[in-house]
């Protein structure tokens, strides 16, 4: 399937409960990826509550090797319904995010290893592309934090509970596009329905 | 305004549930072909409970959809371009994880 007939496909099943205008943003978003014209959602229309893949500075990442503690930005993983707090529960969730990490700071320690230029200029190209399985790339762009990348293979956790009580603030929240976008690179990170391994017992067959 | 759970009732066509399933920015989510099977999971008569019936019912309907077919092109054609980064840059990022976490 070509390019342009995948796009065709994609523009039926656009969602219907989005109004003329919003399907057409959307469309004109999803054509442009990777450069889509804008990132995260305007402060002001972003209510208080924790939705999946909103950034946020007040997580607390434990290092599992020298069980240091620390402060960091970061971005939620965990799906927004099962950290809603005002679901019933009988246990208390745990919140799963991702650290932010300034993509400057690393392009610099790059340098500082002594990676030919062309080299780091490269890498982060791809990085930029949402490329790289592993890495989910956050543009700076209006709204939203400097150049900054997420590994999706390095993950905390903390109980819900203790993020809300805690000392916070919200960095950005993705738009439609960049949400979608969130999605695919954790599902291609995470799960892969189709990852052609059988897992049938030989024994099943005789 | 987020759905608190993914709840449908016991009564209607099962693929009516999954086009309202599909067509909810949860559903988009669940369409996402690898990550269908999780989003299944949560269909239920009750949040938390689900049948054998049901999930194998729910899982077939969500492959078998027009859009999970669509969005599972994309997905897979993102796949085909995926790559990692170089060795070395890869340990200077992953040596010093820690120090790039910041408030």
């Amino acid at each position: 399937m070509n390019q342009a007939v995948l796009l065709e496909q994609l523009r039926i099943f656009l969602p219907k409960y989005l109004t003329p205008s919003e399907q057409k943003e959307l469309w004109e978003e999803l054509r442009a990826f990777p450069s889509p014209k804008g990132f995260y959602l305007p402060h002001a229309e972003v209510e208080p509550d924790l939705l999946q893949g909103d950034g946020w500075k007040g997580f607390i990442a434990i290092d599992v090797v020298t069980s240091q503690r620390k402060e960091t930005r970061g971005i939620i993983l965990s799906n927004s319904c099962d950290i809603d707090l005002s679901n019933d529960r009988t246990a208390l969730p745990n919140l799963i995010f991702a650290p932010l990490i300034s993509l400057a700071a690393y392009s610099a320690r790059l340098e500082a290893a002594d990676v030919e230029r062309s080299r780091i200029l490269s890498q982060l190209e791809t990085i930029r592309r949402q490329e790289v399985s592993n890495i989910f790339f956050l543009p700076s762009m209006s709204y939203g934090p400097e150049e900054s990348i997420v590994l999706l293979d390095t993950v905390h956790v903390q109980p819900v509970r203790m993020f809300v009580d805690g000392s916070r603030t919200r960095l950005f929240r993705l738009n439609q596009v960049a949400f979608y976008a969130f999605l695919i690179k954790l599902s291609i990170h995470f799960t892969r329905l189709q990852e052609g391994v059988k897992r049938f017992s030989s024994q099943a067959a005789s | 305004m987020i759905p608190k759970f993914i709840q449908t009732s016991s009564s209607g066509s099962l693929a009516d549930r999954t086009d309202q399933l599909a067509f909810s920015a949860v559903g988009l989510a669940l369409a996402l072909a690898a990550g269908a099977g999780y989003g299944a999971l949560q269909v239920s008569s009750a949040p938390g409970t689900v049948s054998s019936q049901t999930f194998a019912q729910v899982v077939f309907q969500v492959e078998s959809h027009d859009l999970v077919r669509a969005l599972g092109s994309l997905h897979y054609r993102l796949l085909s371009r995926t790559t990692e980064l170089e060795p070395d840059a890869k340990a200077v990022l992953y040596s010093s994880l820690w120090d790039f976490y910041s408030e």
